[in-house]
């Protein structure tokens, strides 16, 4: 850190230096819980179609307490990117359009769709279910081509084209895993067996798709290549690897075991490994773009408004933190409670 | 190429901005009048377990769901159609709209909460302070964007550096005068446009089932505030318009001004006629047909206002410092065609949900919350 600060000229008690790096930090936090929260409540979104037809409303239905909180995510989360790093979103927007407006559209949707279906009558509450599903199609989508547009350096030629959807599949795989891992975890039975059949499908695709991602980055990115194959680096990097690959593994044997009838311990886990696998992901994309917004281009640095506005926006962090920290613990602390879909 | 997809980004920045103007509004105005309505001082239990409470009540979070809809559109709206935008002027922007942003959320994750579904759970004291909480808190969201609409159009507090808008005085900026009247003027237009709203979904219900005595109460109420916030608007317009004396100018356009008075008239008629028709017709809305276009009235109103008043603009992002056409994305005009077509789906998608499940709730009641309950 401290050559990073000097290299720009500054101390690294200099708000200019650390503000932009807290800033980071947060925004990084927040997209993970959006990739986490927002991402099993997709999940269930995609996977209702599958579902037997006398479950979905009663699964659609089981998403009610953590809704409220879920899509409040996303949007703090789009709210302090764009406000925080402002010269780099407009960078980032103007080649995203599509993709970001897909996956918000989606957001909307599925917001709209879940509270409408909680208040409409009996006979309309199957449309507002389809709306929902289709919600959760857009918002997928549009986050499989936002990582796909992102790891391929913003090239969206023809020659990509077959990289992008299939990153895409992979991206909405991978909420489907969130989903079927939280179904695992709150449903028993018929449903639990489901769950693990469209998990373990699931996991694969997953897989697939971060080691595309990954290889794609490197290959467009010769700096990112250097990054992560560099003598020092290699020890590091193998252990994110091997804790990824583990992770995998893991599940696919344990969905296995769930999909023979073997009565499952510790149904948590899958979910949780999950979010383990999601959040290396995060880690891995960060450092390979650090100290970048846009590669090659714009620092992290050069993204970030004035002083005097990175306080106001940290002021305003500070005291709403305590408050939203409390309300998702409350609301977060029944989603490992056991047979919970009789809430 | 260039004005086709000015063009269509204009239109889908406008469409979404108008819609949440109205919804936010709609959502301030029914805060209000349920407030005052219900949370006064002699109001107990059995006033927030009333069948005209719980209609209002479902009312006000159908429109407050889409308008939190519509204003998390708008964000990326403005991400994604005016990227030049955020980074010639992130540096007001960005703080004026996280702020915005935040207090909802802690107002969803608190009073809105209480206010919602914590009926059972809250006594009565604390019910009536969630409620004032909730209009107080919707009210400061729709101030910063206020702010930033204001700034907008008479840039205080900044210099433009490098390109970049910088600001030099924060206070300068939040306490600006325009800020202060478009808010008042955006007040005042919430109660009266919600109280046509308001007489048009009881002129429904009144084809249908007959309104409670609660109900006739709170139109009566609504009628009042509606009616006395439209006059106060319309004095403050004429000095306005007439620069009668104010320390500062706003640009008013004549068609603008002629437009919404002649909505505002009529609105004005359709509330004083509603009123003297509930004491003439031993409280019975007649002819109920002509009542029930009180709510397209009160939902045009608002949405007029913000077309036209930020018509005259058009060819400015800031009023004349930067215009739009070189702050409009450089994605292709189809893209932009297309994100159009998949935004009006979806507007229309709110509009048919809030007015179904409005008018089903003013014809049936209210249907309960499907809260809980997954396993079958």
């Amino acid at each position: 850190m401290s050559s990073y600060a000097a290299s720009l000229g500054l101390l690294p008690t200099d708000p200019t230096f650390w503000m932009p790096l807290l800033l980071l930090t947060l925004t990084s936090i927040m997209v993970l819980g959006t990739i986490i929260f927002d991402g099993f409540d997709m999940g269930v979104g995609l996977l209702l179609p599958f579902a037997p037809a006398s479950h979905r409303q009663a699964l659609m239905t089981s998403l009610a307490p953590w809704r409220s909180v879920n899509e409040t995510w996303v949007l703090l989360t789009f709210a302090l990117a764009i406000a925080s790093f402002p010269f780099a979103f407009g960078a980032i927007l103007s080649q995203l359009y599509l993709p970001i407006l897909l996956c918000m559209l989606g957001v909307v949707t599925r917001s709209v769709s879940f509270e409408f279906r909680a208040r409409s009558a009996i006979t309309m509450r199957s449309f507002w279910l389809v709306v929902f599903c289709i919600g959760a199609f857009l918002s997928a989508l549009g986050l499989g081509l936002i990582l796909a547009a992102f790891a391929a350096g913003y090239q969206q030629d023809a020659t990509n084209i077959g990289f992008i959807l299939f990153v895409a599949l992979c991206a909405m795989a991978a909420c489907m895993l969130m989903g079927s891992c939280w179904l695992l975890m709150r449903w028993e039975g018929e449903m639990r067996v489901l769950a693990a059949r469209w998990a373990s499908h699931a996991v694969r695709w997953v897989a697939a798709g971060m080691t595309a991602v990954s290889i794609m980055l490197a290959m467009a990115n010769p700096a990112i290549l250097y990054k992560w194959t560099h003598i020092d680096n290699l020890i590091p990097a193998g252990l994110l690897w091997g804790v990824m690959l583990f992770c995998f593994v893991w599940l696919e044997i344990y969905f296995k075991r769930v999909r023979q009838n073997v009565t499952p311990h510790r149904l948590w886990l899958p979910f949780v490994l999950c979010v383990v696998l999601l959040a290396l992901m995060v880690l891995g994309i960060l450092y390979s773009l650090f100290p970048f917004m846009v590669l090659d281009e714009i620092t992290l640095w050069d993204a970030t408004p004035s002083v005097l506005s990175m306080q106001l926006i940290l002021a305003a962090l500070v005291i709403v933190t305590p408050v939203i920290v409390l309300r998702h613990l409350s609301n977060y602390s029944l989603l490992f409670s056991p047979a919970g879909a009789r809430l | 190429m260039e004005i086709s997809s000015l063009f269509f980004g204009r239109i889908q920045f406008e469409l979404t901005v108008t819609l949440f103007y109205t919804f936010i509004g709609l959502s301030i105005g029914l805060a209000f009048l349920l407030a005052v309505g219900f949370a006064g001082k002699h109001s107990n239990e059995s006033h927030f377990n009333s069948e005209t409470f719980r209609v209002w009540l479902r009312i006000f979070a159908l429109t407050l769901f889409s308008a939190f809809a519509l204003g998390f559109l708008t964000i990326v709206e403005i991400g994604v159609v005016w990227p030049i935008m955020i980074e010639r002027m992130g540096n007001v922007f960005g703080p004026l709209m996280f702020f915005a942003v935040v207090i909802f959320v802690v107002l969803k994750s608190t009073a809105l909460d209480v206010m919602l579904f914590g009926k059972q759970r809250a006594s009565v004291a604390q019910y009536k302070w969630a409620m004032w909480l909730v209009l107080f808190g919707l009210t400061l969201v729709a101030y910063f964007v206020i702010v930033f609409d204001s700034w907008t159009r008479q840039p205080a507090g900044t210099m433009m550096l490098d390109g970049r808008y910088r600001i030099y005085e924060w206070a300068e900026l939040f306490v600006q005068p325009a800020a202060y009247l478009q808010s008042v003027e955006f007040f005042l237009q919430t109660i009266y446009s919600t109280a046509g709203v308001c007489l048009g979904f009881s002129a429904w219900q009144s084809k249908f089932r007959p309104l409670q005595d609660g109900h006739i109460i709170f139109l009566k109420r609504a009628l009042k505030w509606g009616v006395l916030a439209l006059l106060v608007h319309a004095t403050l317009m004429w000095f306005l318009y007439t620069n009668n004396g104010l320390p500062y100018k706003i640009e008013i356009d004549r068609v603008y001004f002629l437009t919404w008075l002649s909505f505002c008239i009529t609105l004005f008629i359709w509330l004083v006629a509603a009123y003297l028709s509930l004491k003439l017709f031993n409280n019975q809305l007649k002819p109920k047909l002509a009542f029930i276009f009180g709510a397209p009235l009160g939902m045009i109103i608002p949405a007029l206002a913000w077309l036209t008043n930020s018509d005259f603009r058009s060819e400015f992002a800031v009023m004349n410092a930067l215009k739009a056409a070189d702050v409009i994305t450089a994605t292709p005009t189809t893209s932009i065609a297309l994100g159009l077509i998949l935004l009006l789906a979806l507007f229309s998608l709110i509009i048919f949900g809030f007015v179904r499940l409005s008018g089903y709730a003013m014809k049936q009641g209210v249907v309960p919350v499907v809260k809980s309950g997954g396993a079958p």
